[in-house]
Formats: structure tokens, C-alpha cells, sequence
């Protein structure tokens, strides 16, 4: 019988067809083709060489780098104060680490593509060592040629590659099958890193008693003075991991809520312990921030658990005017700050609530969330207003890639929710709110960020009241988010246009309010539509925060084209501008394109299923 | 008892005066199929019992509670009132479970497994509980259909608007769509439907309208409507489609 018509036939494998052909195919297809391609392989075996000849001549002063690589991170950040950096590069990893373990999905990757990402490095390497040339013209004008790379290590080095280049391709072939955790294989790359920075040594700088400088350039760990701090964190990344991932299993639903607040809460925890010295006492601690605590966790649990009841929910639009003006009031009374925040998030709790904590479950979870948050807020607030600041040398305490790291994530983190904002108040129905919102916007774009981040340095003393001063870097901030918010908000409108009107009718039929439908259907839909925009320029604002140099702040490009080029004491680095310029390009290009690169794996994992 | 009541309803576009006027209602239980000729007003009037549109005259009950800018009452009725649309409009971000259950979820504050199992019940009933996992996008546009009718019917309406559920589909995937509706008609929903399926009003309707520029030309019985059409408008429209 000839009724098979229910088999199910497996698509044909795509398979590589070897390497005779696809050089056929697509570098030697034609004659033209053909020359193109000896030519271009030709000037880029020149290229390389010129490069690699450039970073391993004698006249490059690396040391430089590897000397000044605490000023590179931290600027001037005093020592005896680094534990608290450390502490609070901490706190962030194992909350990482918490995220992470929580969150995984225990997704398997087959060792075929780890071991082809491995060949792909090894086989590059190869090549590069393969082409590297053995001496170098150092000086023009005579011609003087070094040896810089000795055939021996040459040889040696390309035996290792191979070997290695071997070891991944028995990985790809003979193991191909094997699964293993993706998160295991992450695990392993970051320990990779850690390794290396106790393996890997380069030269640096080192004096004598009497200061004056021991030649040769003695090989030290990559990170000698901070390989051990790094080591404990990752530890400790790995311990929360499992931690994170013991929770999971645990099926903590309000575990879920905390994880997000945590990290919102961290950008306060970085500012009050890295930029203040906090200092407690038990005495403030028990008559002021204990009471005020227990207040509002009481006041926080009547409006979780009795707001949402049928008799109060028809007044629910006077509770929320009413606390907003007490909020306004108390904000303007001379009390603690503490307070006028509070009042602030309470009016939120109460506008929100009833929508959130529509279950027994939900509100229980929502009460926990507002506890712990507005407990950790009020410590913070405790150790951000004491006036102890860290005394430092120079305009301010955060530089080198501190600074353009702080001024990059505060800068994405204000700017997002009030980009959001934006767009959405110029896409809104009332009018007050729409033109507001386009003016800003408008006004926002049609200056150049330079000019802004002056009139934030110079200017924007007299738009605050009297004795409200604002440090250089927190200018910054603010200038650096309001400009990208402007942005942002343009990138977040053109996702809102592409959302048909279907969608907007569909949600209000099935009876969602107005933030319900903005909240789950609208941007939702809209963010996702913008992803390739809103990366790039989260890009953009990275390399941007280069400008604050401007305004006098040491950035990371800053410190490697001014500072460190014009060191001559303890080590004379004068005029080695071309390494640093190179380090600094390096640093930048690490950083953003495994930005672009994890965006991209994100952005693939939303578009699955879609359309 | 009608449990819907429009009473000399108008509306205008700008100058332009779409509905001239409607005044009907609808009884408990009862299926009305709306026809008329493209840009007669079917679709305004219908989405006005829901308030997508405003009507700017007249009166407009629904279940004893009439329809004006108040929030609370366009809110209470949104949740009595289930709507299907021509190009369905599933959310594209959500699975098609999630589509279900997120109106039961937020709006009734029901939890999430009871909105789960109540919608699993209803996928069963317009007969796609395998597809549950999907996202809209990978469905075909009658099961998409299919889907937006168990959205709607996921908030427990009393009454479910139809505008043109069928005419953005193929001929084969029409039938598993009024399948779905026939046996929702028998199981004594009130529906409004505006459609050009005439065998869909034969067989099911109670009574069946004409619209024609924003006016109610003729209602009737379908057997009165398509044998003993009284206007010269029915006649010239019924002689155009069958
Ligand atoms: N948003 C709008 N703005 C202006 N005019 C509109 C709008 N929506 C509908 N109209 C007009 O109102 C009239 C009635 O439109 P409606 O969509 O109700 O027609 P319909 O009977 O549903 O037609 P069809 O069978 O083509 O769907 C049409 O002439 C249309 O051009
Ligand atoms: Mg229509």
C-alpha cells in the first residue's frame, strides 16, 4: 500500500562541502575575483606585519601602561579607601551571581561550537605569529633595523598554537556530541580570565630605595596588586551562582520581585559608600531611622491589604491627589530628607498598589518589596547625607575608567525610564504634556553635548536654589542623561509608530487600563522594535562620556592622552602618547563590542517565536 | 428584556456623518447579523457598544448601564463586552496562552493558574488546546481567529461583537471559524456579528439588519430578510451577493 503520507521526513543537512570548493567558489570564482583576492591577501599579510611590528618594536614604552594602570582605573581614588571599593564591587558581583543562577535556564551547548570558537582563536593567533616580522626599522632617517622576534620563539610559539589548534579540533570533531551547561562553560571562561591575570606577567616599573629606577623592566602579574580581590570575587560570583540557582529550584516567587529592586537600589549603594565615608551610629540608627521605617512598612501594609477593597477603590483617585500633595507639601517643609522622599514613594505605593497586589499572594510579595527597599533606602540615605567625603587630590575623586564607567551606566540608567517618558508624553493624547515633552526634546537635541556639559560645569549653579551645589561629576550625570534621554526618547517614539492601532483597540477591549496597556502591550511591542537603535546608542554614550575631559574630569581617554604622556617624574613616560592612544582604543573596543555582541544574542532570543 | 439599547445614535468623522441615527436593541440571548454595503457604518456602530467610538448623539445602554465619558462605566462595560476583529489582533509579543489569560489576570485579578486552566477549557472548546505555546505568529489566520474568540471569551462577556471575523481568511479556514461561532450562538450567547457569510445568517441568526449609509434600512427574521426583503435597498443589496 502506498499510504506512507503521515512520515515525517527530516530536513537535508546542510553540509560543508570542503575547502577545495568553497575557495572555488567564493574566492576564486572568476579571474578578476581571483586577482582581487592574491592582492588583498597580500596587503593584509602587510598590514598585519606593520602592526604586529609596531606593537612589539623596542621603541614602544609599554610600561607605560602597565605601570599607570591604577591611574588608568581609578585615578586618583585614595588606597587605604580601595576596601570599599572592593566591597561594593562585591556586593554588585554577588548580586550578579544571585541574577544569574536564579535566572538560568540550564540551557546546553554542544562542544562542536566551543570547540570551532576555540580553533577560529588559535588558528587567528597562528597566523599572526606565522606573519610577524623578525625585525623592525626603529629610527627613519638611518634605517637601523633590531631583531624583535627571535626565530627560536617563533618556532616555539607556533608549536603551541598547532598543539592547541589540535586539542579544539579533536574537541569539534571527537566530541562534538558531548553536551555541557552553557552556564558551566561561562563559569570556565571567566575563571580563564582570572587565571590569566595571575599567569600572565608583563613588564613593569620598579625603583630602588633611593628611587631611582631598576632596569630591566622586572615581569610581574597582569594585575599584581589587585589579582587577589579579583580572585575572591569571582569565588564569590560562582557562590551566589549556586546559590541563585538553589533559590530557583526553591520556587521563591517573591525572590523574583527582589532581584530587580536590589538592582535598582545599586546604583545608591555604589554612590553612598564609594563617593561618602558613612558613619553610623547606633543612636540615630534606633530613635530616628528604626521608627520611621516601622511607619511607613505599617502605613505601606494598610495600603497593600485595604486599598484595593470594593469601599475604598471608588476613592482611590482622591487617595492618589491627596498623598501626592502631601508628598509636595512635605517636600517644601524643613524635615528630614528621609521624609520627603518617602512621601514621594508612598504616593507611588498608593498609585500602584491596587493594580499590583490583586492577589493574596501578590500583596504579600508587593509588602516585602516595599519593606526591604524603603529599610535599604533610609541606611543608604543615612550614609549619603553625612558629610564625610572622601578628601582626594585634584578636582574630584572619580576619574580614569571610574569615571567613564559611572558616568556610562548612570548615564543609561536615568536615561532610560525618563527617555520612556518622554516618548511617551509626546505620543500623549493631552496636550500640556505633549508640547512640554517635544519642547524638551527639541530644545535637548538642537545643542551640541559639549555646549550642554559647559552650561551643566558653568551654568547650572543659578538655576538651583541657594546652596545647592552639585559635584563636577554628578553635572555630568545629569547632563550626560537628559542629553541621551532626548535620544532615546526619539528611538522609543519610532517603536511606539509601529504598533498598529489593532493592538491599542485589542487591549482596551478586553478591558485594560490605560498603564495596563502601555505596561504590557504597547511598550513591550515597542521596546523590542527599537532594540538595534536604542544599542547603538548606549554605544555612542559609552564613547561619548570621552567629552567630559571638556568640563576638567580625567576621563579614561583623558588620563592616557594628556596625564600620562606628560609624566616625568618616578618614571619618565614622556610623549608615549601612541601606546596609550592604542590602549585606550583597545579598551573601548573590548567594551562595546562584547556590549553589541550580547545585545545581538539578546536580540535573537526575543525576535524567536516572533512574527 | 434587551440588554442592549441604542436609541437615535449618531456619529460624525470630522463633517462626516456616519451614523444617521440608530435606533434598536437586542435581546438577551439573541443573535443579530448586521450586512451592508462597504462603508455603510456596520463596523462604527458596533464599535461603538464598546466605545472604540464615540458616538456624539443619542443614547447608548448596555446591561443597564449607559455609555458616556465616565471611565468606570466604559470600564464595567469593556469587561461584559468581548470583541473579534477583523484582523484578529492578537498581541504578538505573548504566547497564545498569555494572550488569554492577561485580561483574566489584570482586569478580573483572577490568579494565575484558575486564568491557565479556564484558558486551556476554552482553547479546547474553539478546538486548538495543542497550540497553547505558540506565538501568534506561527498560527494560521483561522486559528489566529480562533484565538481571539477564547481571548474574548476568557473575560466571561454577556455579549460578543463580531466585525467581519471571516473576511481576512481562506475559503478552507472560514468554515473552522464559524464552526466556533454556530456552537457559541447555541449555547445562548448574545452576539452581534457584522458579516457577509449569508449562510452563517440563515442558519443561525435570530434576526438579521441592513445598513446603509449610516442608516438602519430593514431588520428582520432571516427567512422574512432573505425571501420577503421589504425595501428596494434590501432587494438591490441581496441581489448583489447572493
Ligand atoms: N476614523 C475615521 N475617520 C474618518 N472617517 C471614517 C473613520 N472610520 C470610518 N470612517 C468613515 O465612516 C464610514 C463608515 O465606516 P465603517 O467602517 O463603519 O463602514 P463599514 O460598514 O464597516 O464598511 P466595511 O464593510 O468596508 O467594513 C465610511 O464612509 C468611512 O469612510
Ligand atoms: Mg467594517
Amino acid at each position: 500500500m502506498a499510504d506512507n503520507v503521515n512520515i515525517q521526513e527530516s530536513p537535508p543537512e546542510v553540509q560543508f562541502a570542503g575547502v577545495n570548493r568553497w575557495l572555488r567558489e567564493n574566492l576564486f570564482s572568476s579571474t578578476g575575483s581571483a586577482i582581487l583576492t592574491f592582492v588583498s591577501i597580500g596587503a593584509l599579510i602587510g598590514l598585519f606585519r606593520s602592526i604586529i611590528g609596531f606593537f612589539i618594536s623596542p621603541e614602544r614604552e609599554w610600561t607605560a601602561i602597565t605601570y599607570n594602570l591604577r591611574l588608568y582605573m581609578v585615578q586618583a581614588y585614595p588606597e587605604s579607601d580601595f576596601i570599599r571599593v572592593w566591597i561594593t564591587i562585591g556586593l554588585v558581583m554577588g548580586l550578579l551571581g544571585l541574577t544569574w543562577g536564579f535566572n538560568s535556564v540550564n540551557e546546553k551547548s554542544s562542544l562542536k561550537s566551543t570547540g570551532t570558537t576555540l580553533m577560529k582563536v588559535f588558528s587567528s593567533l597562528f597566523l599572526l605569529v606565522l606573519i610577524a616580522p623578525t625585525s623592525v626599522v626603529i629610527d627613519k632617517v638611518e634605517g637601523t633595523v633590531v631583531d624583535v622576534f627571535q626565530q627560536e620563539l617563533r618556532i616555539y610559539l607556533l608549536a603551541v598554537l598547532a598543539g592547541l589548534i589540535l586539542v579544539s579540533y579533536f574537541i569539534r570533531t571527537k566530541l562534538a556530541s558531548q553536551e555541557v551547561s552553557k552556564d558551566y562553560l561561562n563559569i570556565g571562561y571567566v575563571g580563564l580570565l582570572v587565571v590569566s591575570i595571575w599567569l600572565i606577567k608583563v613588564p613593569t616599573v620598579t625603583f630602588d630605595s633611593s628611587n631611582v629606577r631598576i632596569e630591566p623592566d622586572p615581569l610581574l602579574p597582569l594585575a599584581a596588586s589587585t589579582k587577589n580581590p579579583w580572585t575572591a570575587l569571582y569565588l564569590l560570583l560562582v557562590v551566589t551562582f549556586f546559590i541563585g540557582r538553589y533559590l530557583n529550584s526553591k520556587n521563591l516567587t517573591s525572590f523574583k520581585r527582589i532581584l530587580p529592586v536590589s538592582w535598582l537600589l545599586t546604583p545608591l549603594v555604589v554612590v553612598t559608600w564609594i563617593y561618602r565615608k558613612p558613619d553610623f551610629t547606633l543612636s540615630q540608627i534606633t530613635t530616628l531611622d528604626l521608627p520611621v521605617i516601622l511607619g511607613f512598612s505599617a502605613i505601606g501594609y494598610l495600603v497593600i491589604n485595604y486599598l484595593n477593597s470594593e469601599k475604598l477603590m471608588q476613592y482611590q483617585r482622591y487617595f492618589v491627589y491627596g498623598s501626592l500633595i502631601i508628598a509636595v507639601v512635605v517636600f517644601s517643609l524643613p524635615v528630614l530628607r528621609q521624609l520627603k522622599l518617602l512621601f514621594f514613594l508612598l504616593w507611588i505605593l498608593i498609585s500602584v498598589a491596587p493594580t499590583i497586589a490583586n492577589s493574596k499572594e501578590s500583596a504579600r510579595s508587593l509588602f516585602i518589596v516595599w519593606s526591604v527597599a524603603i529599610t535599604i533606602l533610609i541606611l543608604l540615605m543615612r550614609g549619603g547625607t553625612s558629610e564625610t567625603l572622601i578628601v582626594v587630590p585634584g578636582s574630584s575623586i572619580y576619574g580614569g575608567f571610574a569615571l567613564t564607567w559611572v558616568l556610562a551606566f548612570f548615564g543609561i540608567a536615568i536615561s532610560f525610564p525618563f527617555g520612556v517618558m518622554l516618548a511617551l508624553g509626546r505620543t500623549s493624547s493631552l496636550p500640556i504634556i505633549r508640547i512640554i515633552c517635544t519642547a524638551i526634546i527639541e530644545l535637548v537635541r538642537s545643542v551640541p553635548f559639549i555646549t550642554w556639559l559647559f552650561f551643566g560645569s558653568v551654568m547650572l549653579t543659578f538655576f538651583l536654589p541657594a546652596g545647592v551645589e552639585f559635584d563636577e561629576v554628578v553635572r555630568a550625570v545629569v547632563v550626560t542623561s537628559i542629553f541621551s534621554a532626548a535620544y532615546l526618547a526619539e528611538n522609543v517614539r519610532g517603536g511606539l509608530q509601529s504598533i498598529s492601532k489593532g493592538q491599542f483597540e485589542a487591549a482596551d477591549a478586553v478591558g485594560l487600563s490605560t498603564l495596563q496597556r502601555i505596561s504590557l502591550i504597547v511598550m513591550p511591542q515597542a521596546l523590542r522594535a527599537v532594540i538595534p537603535p536604542i544599542v547603538s546608542q548606549v554605544i555612542s554614550l559609552f564613547k561619548d562620556t570621552s567629552l567630559v575631559a571638556i568640563v576638567g574630569l580625567f576621563d579614561l581617554l583623558y588620563i592616557g592622552s594628556k596625564v600620562i604622556p606628560n609624566q616625568s617624574q618616578g618614571a619618565n613616560f614622556l610623549g608615549t602618547i601612541q601606546e596609550n592612544i592604542l590602549f585606550c582604543a583597545i579598551f573601548y573596543w573590548i567594551f562595546t563590542y562584547s556590549f553589541a555582541r550580547r545585545s545581538m544574542k539578546i536580540e535573537k532570543r526575543l525576535g524567536l517565536g516572533e512574527r | 428584556m434587551s440588554i442592549i439599547q441604542s436609541i437615535d445614535v449618531k456619529k460624525w468623522y470630522g463633517d462626516f456623518q456616519a451614523l444617521k441615527g440608530i435606533t434598536m436593541d437586542v435581546a438577551e440571548g439573541e443573535v443579530l447579523v448586521i450586512c451592508g454595503p462597504s462603508g455603510s457604518g456596520k463596523s462604527t456602530f458596533i464599535r461603538c457598544i464598546n466605545r472604540l467610538e464615540q458616538h456624539q448623539d443619542g443614547q447608548i445602554i448596555v446591561d443597564g448601564i449607559e455609555l458616556t465619558n465616565d471611565l468606570k462605566n466604559i470600564e464595567a462595560i469593556r469587561s461584559e463586552v468581548g470583541m473579534v476583529f477583523q484582523s484578529f489582533n492578537l498581541f504578538p509579543h505573548l504566547t497564545v496562552l498569555q494572550n488569554i489569560t492577561l485580561a483574566p489576570i489584570w482586569v478580573r485579578k483572577k490568579s494565575k493558574s484558575e486564568a491557565e486552566e479556564k484558558a486551556m477549557e476554552l482553547l479546547e472548546r474553539v478546538g486548538i488546546p495543542e497550540q497553547a505555546d505558540k506565538f501568534p505568529g506561527q498560527l494560521s489566520g483561522g486559528q489566529q481567529q480562533r484565538v481571539a474568540i477564547a481571548r474574548a471569551l476568557a473575560m466571561e462577556p454577556k455579549i460578543m461583537l463580531f466585525d467581519e471575523p471571516t473576511s481576512a481568511l481562506d475559503p478552507e479556514m472560514i468554515k473552522e471559524v464559524l464552526d466556533v461561532m454556530k456552537e457559541l450562538a447555541q449555547s445562548g450567547m448574545t452576539m452581534i456579528v457584522v458579516t457577509h457569510e449569508m449562510g452563517f445568517a440563515k442558519e443561525v441568526a435570530d434576526r438579521v439588519m441592513l445598513f446603509d449609509e449610516g442608516q438602519l434600512v430593514e431588520q428582520n427574521t432571516p427567512e422574512e430578510f432573505f425571501n420577503n426583503p421589504e425595501s428596494d435597498r434590501t432587494k438591490l443589496f441581496l441581489s448583489q451577493i447572493l
